[in-house]
């Protein structure tokens, strides 16, 4: 037993002065957890909304109170402007210009309530829904607080709809005949006075009974047909295969930055094997060893994104060739801000577990907060701000972009120019450090 | 014209917070002339090895300067007419003779027309002719100096810095390094070499500087700091007089270590022979005389005892 003891003892010893193992142990958790609490609420913690945009093309009281009840939803902000760059004004948007945006990709989704929204006559309420299903939980997020509001929002206007159908096929005298005699059948059986009922089908569209009233679920599907909600899928309609599609670009720059990272720093092996010393002293700049490093890794990588690319399309029919030359683009492009994720690490570690444990939590922490594994909209606001600082984040954007909705370069221009930034401005940095001489 | 200039070079590793800095090299100078082969030693953490990595460009000197081939070291393109074998060292094990040598003369801009006659010459000279298609991985340690000394050479330097060249190789095959050290000397090579072996430095340099905790602490040829102080061990084939009572002795060091045998230490050939003068007068039948020169080891260990005392 002693033996045992002294022994635990020896390993406890060395797992303490591991610092990466300490890290990877528990720090790692520890911020993965902070992340996915966040996500799902289990901490206390309110989930970010969706951005929607909204045009209220109905004048009716109706129209407005929906407006005011989708506005205070905890799921979902409407975005109601855009700004016009050419002016530098901001103005309402047309249900044309919420297609074009949802389109390009820069909003999920638009609610348009059109002018027949419900006119005194309607005998349906009609709600104009355009989507992207380009995150398929978001998209039914967005689809399902709309839905819920508008329905919860019905106990008033359901009666005056089947009233007013009713008129529309008997005709009104025939109609009001009808509502009598239901309202007498009601009234034997429910033991309610039939004036109470005849007075509640009879009630005016107004605000107060909006507000004041509410349904049971119970109700939603006989309210669903009152409603007609008609959806509107503007892109990737015609994928084989969406599901794959939206997560192979996430998953592309998560394998991406654990191999190219891990090539970077192999520096500290060659470091540690003594080859490194040995080329220093070679007629070679340092800058020139960091860039055979550099563009090795990058071949590498762009292999390795091709060959998950052509292998998504072989097993899973994704759509890789209709866009092809911008899933290039984009491939050599976070093949670039990945290298130089790794040529940082190794500029800033001591030794290669250090550059490999703080490699591991950053990869892990970018991917879950950049968009790899759920979609950033799930996050609190200031978690999608943070997410726009990372690397992934913009990847996973730009492979979203050529592969989900088929996009122009010109579309991506802003995600490319993000990374190519990142790219040099943590090359140089690396190569700063690298000429400084700190690491060797 | 000197192949080395080191100019009040000091080195210090900046620490963390709470450890020390270490200075590890203060202030030093040196130079060393063409053609020559100059050994540095040192104990262990004297700052040889900062050195050589500060004349290579592998870590930059704090304060100071140096100039290798008359050209600063902060130009890099010297370096192609430099070779090194560095203490240690490895090579990726994945390559052979062959690769490792042609890769290292590519980086270092040797003429490809005739390459393969060069590596073939190399690796027959550090007899390793029949390993030149094997991989490294199965070399043994002696085979990698080999080897190293080989890649140290492949670009035709004019200096050759050489650390620990014959660690881990039998003492034939160190016969053979000091031969071909002799030998690149002989075409006008300067070898700067970093050895513990001190008795492979005594015999193969030229001049030698010690070093220790970053100072300088004796530099001259290897003549010059062994045979300061010359020692005489003197046999008789008859029995000695009572040595220290001879006045004409009083003002030499002098050991009678046996009836037969006593050690004198004298300052030049004159004194000796005054000495020899003095001993036949009283009747002293001189057998042998044996000079016992200080070796560089005696003198080494004495350096760095008086070097430590003085602290």
């Amino acid at each position: 037993m002693k033996n045992i003891f002294e022994m635990f003892k020896k390993d406890l010893i060395r797992f303490v002065n591991d610092k990466t193992a300490l890290l990877l142990t528990f720090l790692v958790p520890a911020v993965l957890i902070i992340i996915f609490g966040n996500i799902f609420g289990g901490n206390g913690g309110s989930r970010g909304k969706a951005n929607v945009i909204f045009v209220n093309k109905s004048n009716t009281e109706a129209a407005k109170i929906i407006e005011e009840k989708l506005d205070s939803s905890k799921s979902i902000r409407l975005i109601k402007k855009y700004r016009i760059d050419e002016t530098d004004s901001v103005t309402d948007f047309t249900e044309e210009k919420a297609i074009e945006y949802v389109k390009a990709g820069k909003y999920a989704a638009a609610v348009v309530l059109p002018n027949d929204f419900l006119s005194d006559t309607s005998v349906t309420m009609s709600i104009k829904y355009y989507y992207d299903p380009r995150n398929e939980i978001e998209s039914s997020i967005i689809q399902g607080s709309i839905q819920r509001t508008v329905f919860t929002q019905l106990p008033q206007i359901f009666p005056s709809l089947l009233t007013r159908q009713a008129n529309k096929f008997l005709g009104t005298e025939e109609g009001e005949g009808f509502r009598s005699d239901m309202a007498e059948i009601v009234s034997d059986y429910f033991d309610v006075p039939k004036d109470s009922i005849l007075s509640f089908t009879s009630k005016e569209i107004t605000s107060s009974n909006f507000l004041n009233e509410s349904t049971d679920t119970s109700s939603e599907s006989f309210i669903d047909n009152l409603i007609k909600f008609d959806s509107v899928q503007l892109v990737g309609a015609d994928l084989k295969n969406p599901q794959v599609t939206r997560i192979v670009g996430g998953w592309a720059i998560m394998f991406l930055l654990f191999s190219l990272t891990s090539i970077a720093t192999s520096l500290f092996e060659e470091k540690q094997e003594g080859t490194l010393k040995r080329l220093l002293c070679m007629p070679v700049t340092r800058t020139e060893i960091l860039f055979s490093k550099y563009l090795f890794s990058m071949s590498l990588g762009i292999v390795q994104l091709m060959v998950l690319f052509l292998f998504s399309w072989v097993i899973f029919d994704v759509d890789i060739f209709t866009n092809f030359l911008n899933l290039v683009i984009v491939i050599i492009i976070s093949a670039s801000a990945a290298v130089s994720f790794g040529m940082i690490i190794t500029a800033h570690a001591k030794s290669l577990s250090q550059a490999n444990g703080i490699a591991t939590l950053l990869i892990l922490v970018m991917s879950a907060v950049g968009g790899s594994w759920f979609p950033t909209f799930l996050f609190p606001d200031w978690l999608q701000v943070v997410a726009k600082f990372t690397l992934t984040y913009w990847s996973v954007e730009a492979f979203q972009q050529v592969m989900w909705r088929q996009a122009e370069l010109s579309a991506i221009t802003l995600h490319l120019l993000i990374l190519i930034v990142i790219s040099i401005v943590f090359n140089v940095y690396a190569i700063i450090r690298f000429n400084k001489g700190r690491i060797f | 014209m000197n192949a080395i200039e080191i100019n009040q070079i000091t080195k210090v590793f900046r620490a963390n917070r709470n450890k020390l800095d270490i200075t590890a090299l203060n202030d030093f100078s040196l130079s060393v002339s063409k053609g020559e082969i100059f050994g540095l030693l040192g104990p262990n953490g004297a700052g040889k090895t900062t050195l050589i990595k500060i004349l290579l460009g592998v870590v930059y000197p704090t304060t100071g300067s140096a100039n290798l081939l008359s050209e600063p070291i902060t130009n890099y393109k010297i370096k192609s007419r430099i070779g090194f074998l560095p203490e240690n060292h490895k090579f990726p094990n994945y390559l052979t003779a062959e690769q490792t040598l042609k890769y290292f003369a590519k980086l270092s801009g040797v003429n490809h027309s005739n390459l393969n006659e060069r590596i073939d010459e190399l690796l027959a000279l550090v007899k390793m002719s029949e390993w030149k298609k094997t991989k490294i991985k199965k070399y043994s340690k002696g085979m990698m100096q080999r080897l190293g000394l080989a890649q140290a050479m492949i670009n035709e330097p004019e200096l050759i810095f050489l650390d620990e060249p014959t660690d881990g190789v039998d003492p034939i095959g160190r016969k053979e390094i000091r031969d071909i050290l002799i030998d690149l000397k002989e075409r006008g090579t300067t070898i700067f070499l970093n050895s513990h072996l001190l008795s492979e430095v005594e015999m193969v340099s030229d001049r030698v500087a010690i070093l220790n905790k970053g100072k300088l602490l004796k530099e001259g040829s290897v003549k010059e700091l062994t045979t300061s102080e010359e020692i005489y061990e003197i046999e008789t084939s008859n029995v000695l007089p009572n040595i220290y009572s001879i006045p004409e002795f009083s003002s030499y060091k002098i050991t009678q270590e046996n009836d037969h045998k006593l050690s004198i230490n004298v300052g030049d050939d004159d004194e000796l022979n005054f000495v020899i003068d003095q001993l036949r007068k009283h009747r002293v039948n001189i057998k042998t005389i044996n000079v016992q020169k200080n070796s560089l080891e005696e003198l080494f260990v004495s350096l760095i005892k008086d070097s430590r005392g003085k602290e």
